[in-house]
Order: structure tokens, then C-alpha cells, then sequence
């Protein structure tokens, strides 16, 4: 497993499906069952999850878009990446970027 | 600043305004399936214990033959997906019902099957799901023992039907229109329950009279008469023409057609008789028959 770079966002993972119903993003992890719908700053959020955009990028791409402060749109970015990763929605991994 | 909401299926039942399992969510299982053979979902609760418990995860794989009896399959019905044991086929129809149930679930198509269920994950391992012995669910047990029904009064169109019922589950089916006609068909060795919703001995005390009288001879139910007390001058039956004389169904029902009479007591007998006696559970509403010969 190459370790990721903290700064930088972490890759979906190839198994999660994706459905973008009435501008709601539903996300499916078949390796654990999880489910999460996200709305539209996650949606924003999951779509750099590319494993390349910076941190710093990120947030400046959701403080362009919604009226929030860089502090606290980057501590909620993180959160959110931390719920992602840890119901395996996202992954450090980079070498199964193209897996999927 | 909040990302996500948790998922929750009344909630998004709520939001469809009509109790229906969201298409786009069963379309993602249907991908990950595609995608990946597999995909993991939690058991919701108890409907499949002892083999699968509330809370447990539990891998879905696609199903790559027809199902066949005893396969736990994953199936999406129109108020959600639901994993339970396949109890009965009949061509592409399905019969599923959960092992802790008491009740089968709505008919379903070999089509509406997702996936099935032959793993559940203990401490992130896969192991077998319990496989326990579940009584056959057949459509009707042909009794072996004899039961006659008599039915007072039928319009002759409706003869017919009376006596597919009996066909099917081993009545033997007999009807008269008068009084002499009546006593030429009663026996001597048998036991006459007359079937009356004025009667004051209710459905359990037939459960019982059934199970203790079945191995003794012939049980002989009487539909559709109307009794009276002795020496009455009304026409009616006598009350001592029968041994026995019960009401069935909910308390308070009023009389009856004979139809509904004979489908109900037809319940009543296979519940009690068949059921009790073999390894089986019979629905007479499936549609086919079985021999218990």
C-alpha cells in the first residue's frame, strides 16, 4: 500500500457504486454494506475524491460555492473524508485507482 | 456544515410518497452485483433466526442458476428487499418465508431475485449459513383418513366448486336438499360435527374433537344445516343429529356462506391433521396439490 499524502484527497474506491438521484448522491460500498446519501457539498466533495486535488484546492472549491470560512470547511472537509474512509468508501491506496 | 444524512428506509418510503423500495437503490445492488459477483448487506431483523440474527452481514452473490428449494435469495418486493428462505416453486413463481415466520410472504417472481444468501461474516470471515430443517411447504396434504362433508342446500352451479375443494384435499363431498335425503347419508360409524355460527362450542373445542376423534374413525361435517331443539316443528334439524355442534371463525361472525365454511374448515383440518402428522406446512391458497400417500 503506497501511503497517501494527508494534503491530498483520497481516491474512491473502485467497488463503491454511485447513483446521482434528484441531485442526491447515494453511495454503495458492497465489501461492507454501507450506504450513504450525501447531498450537494458531498457530492462536490466525493467528486475530488481523485486521489490528485489538494486539500487546499478542495477547500477552496466548497468556500466558492457555499458562504462557510476556510477553517471551518476544511475541518468538516476532513471529517467527512474520515467517514468515507473509515466505511471504505475512499482509500489511500493509489494502485487500485484503475482497478475499477 | 453537514455532508450526508444517514439512510433510512421509512424515510425515503415517506419521501416516495408510497410504500416502495426505491428503484435507484435496488438498480446499485444490481451494478455492485454485476460489478463485483458479490456485495454485503446487514440483516434487519429477526425473520431468519436462528440461522441469521438482527445485525449480522451477511454476502449476497449472484445467483447464477435457478433457485431451488431452501436457498436463502435476497429478493426485491414492492415494500423492500427482504432475505428469506425459498419454501415452494411453481415455474417461475416463488414462495418464500422467513425461517422464524409463521406466516409465508407475498408470491414472487424468479425475476424479482436479486441475489442469494449462502454466507454470513463472523468477525469479518465468511462463514456458512446454518441450514436448518424446515417442515416442506406443500399446497394441500391429501388427507389419508377419511373425512366426509355434507353440504345441506347448495344451488347445483355451485356444486362444482364444493367439490374441487374435496378433490383436492380428500374430502369426500356430498350434498342433499331435504331431510330424507340427509339422514340416507349419515353412517353409522362415524363421528357428525355440525358446522353452525349460532353453535355455542367454539373453533378450539373442534381443534380438539378433531384430533381426538380423527384416529378413531370417520369425521363427518355438516355445512349449512340449521338446528333445532328436540321435537321441534319448524323443519329444522334435530341437535342430536349431530355429535357435536361447533362455530368457527372470529367470535360473533354471523352465518356464513358454505363456501367459506368448507375453505375454512379445510384450514382447520389441514392445520390440524396433516400438519401435526408429517413434516409439513400446507398453504391451501398455492395452488397445486400434493398426496401425502
Amino acid at each position: 500500500m503506497i501511503m497517501h499524502d494527508i494534503d491530498t484527497m483520497p481516491c474512491q474506491d473502485p467497488s463503491v457504486i454511485s447513483e446521482t438521484v434528484g441531485g442526491e448522491l447515494y453511495l454503495f460500498n458492497p465489501k461492507n454494506g454501507a450506504l450513504k446519501k450525501t447531498n450537494d457539498v458531498g457530492t462536490l466533495i466525493w467528486s475530488l475524491c481523485d486521489g490528485k486535488c489538494s486539500i487546499d484546492d478542495a477547500v477552496k472549491a466548497i468556500t466558492s460555492s457555499w458562504n462557510i470560512d476556510p477553517g471551518t470547511a476544511r475541518n468538516d472537509l476532513l471529517s467527512f473524508i474520515n467517514q468515507l474512509k473509515s466505511e471504505g468508501f475512499v482509500t489511500e491506496d493509489r494502485t487500485t485507482e484503475d482497478n475499477g | 456544515m453537514e455532508f450526508t444524512y444517514r439512510y433510512d428506509a421509512r424515510k425515503v418510503k415517506q419521501e416516495h410518497g408510497r410504500p416502495q423500495f426505491p428503484e435507484h437503490l435496488v438498480e446499485m445492488l444490481k451494478r455492485a452485483l454485476e460489478r463485483t459477483g458479490r456485495f454485503v448487506m446487514t440483516a434487519d431483523g429477526n425473520s431468519m433466526l436462528p440461522a441469521i440474527r438482527a445485525g449480522e452481514q451477511v454476502i449476497v452473490e449472484e445467483l447464477k442458476r435457478r433457485p431451488e428449494i431452501g436457498d436463502i435469495v435476497l429478493v426485491c418486493h414492492p415494500s423492500g428487499l427482504r432475505a428469506h428462505r425459498v419454501r415452494y416453486i411453481q415455474g417461475d413463481r416463488l414462495i418464500t418465508m422467513g425461517d422464524n415466520n409463521k406466516l409465508i410472504d407475498e408470491a414472487c417472481t424468479i425475476q424479482d431475485v436479486l441475489g442469494i444468501i449462502r454466507y454470513k461474516l463472523n468477525n469479518g470471515q465468511p462463514e456458512a449459513v446454518p441450514k436448518p430443517r424446515v417442515p416442506q411447504l406443500v399446497s394441500y396434504v391429501r388427507l389419508s383418513r377419511p373425512v366426509k362433508v355434507t353440504i345441506i342446500g347448495p344451488a347445483k352451479t355451485e356444486r362444482a366448486q364444493f367439490e374441487a375443494i374435496g378433490e383436492q384435499v380428500g374430502f369426500d363431498i356430498q350434498f342433499c336438499s331435504n331431510h330424507a335425503d340427509f339422514y340416507a347419508l349419515l353412517g353409522n360409524d362415524e363421528y357428525r360435527i355440525g358446522l353452525s355460527q349460532q353453535a355455542p362450542v367454539s373453533e378450539k373445542d373442534l381443534l380438539r374433537i378433531i384430533e381426538t376423534r380423527a384416529a378413531k374413525g370417520i369425521l363427518h361435517f355438516i355445512i349449512g344445516g340449521k338446528y333445532g331443539y328436540p321435537g321441534n316443528s319448524l323443519g329444522l334439524l334435530p341437535h342430536d343429529t349431530v355429535h357435536a355442534l361447533v362455530r368457527i371463525g372470529p367470535p360473533d361472525l354471523s352465518e356464513q356462506p358454505a363456501l367459506w365454511t368448507l375453505g375454512y374448515l379445510t384450514g382447520l383440518v389441514q392445520g390440524c391433521l396433516a400438519t401435526k402428522q408429517e413434516n409439513v406446512v400446507a398453504f391451501p391458497f398455492l395452488g397445486s396439490s400434493h398426496s401425502q400417500e
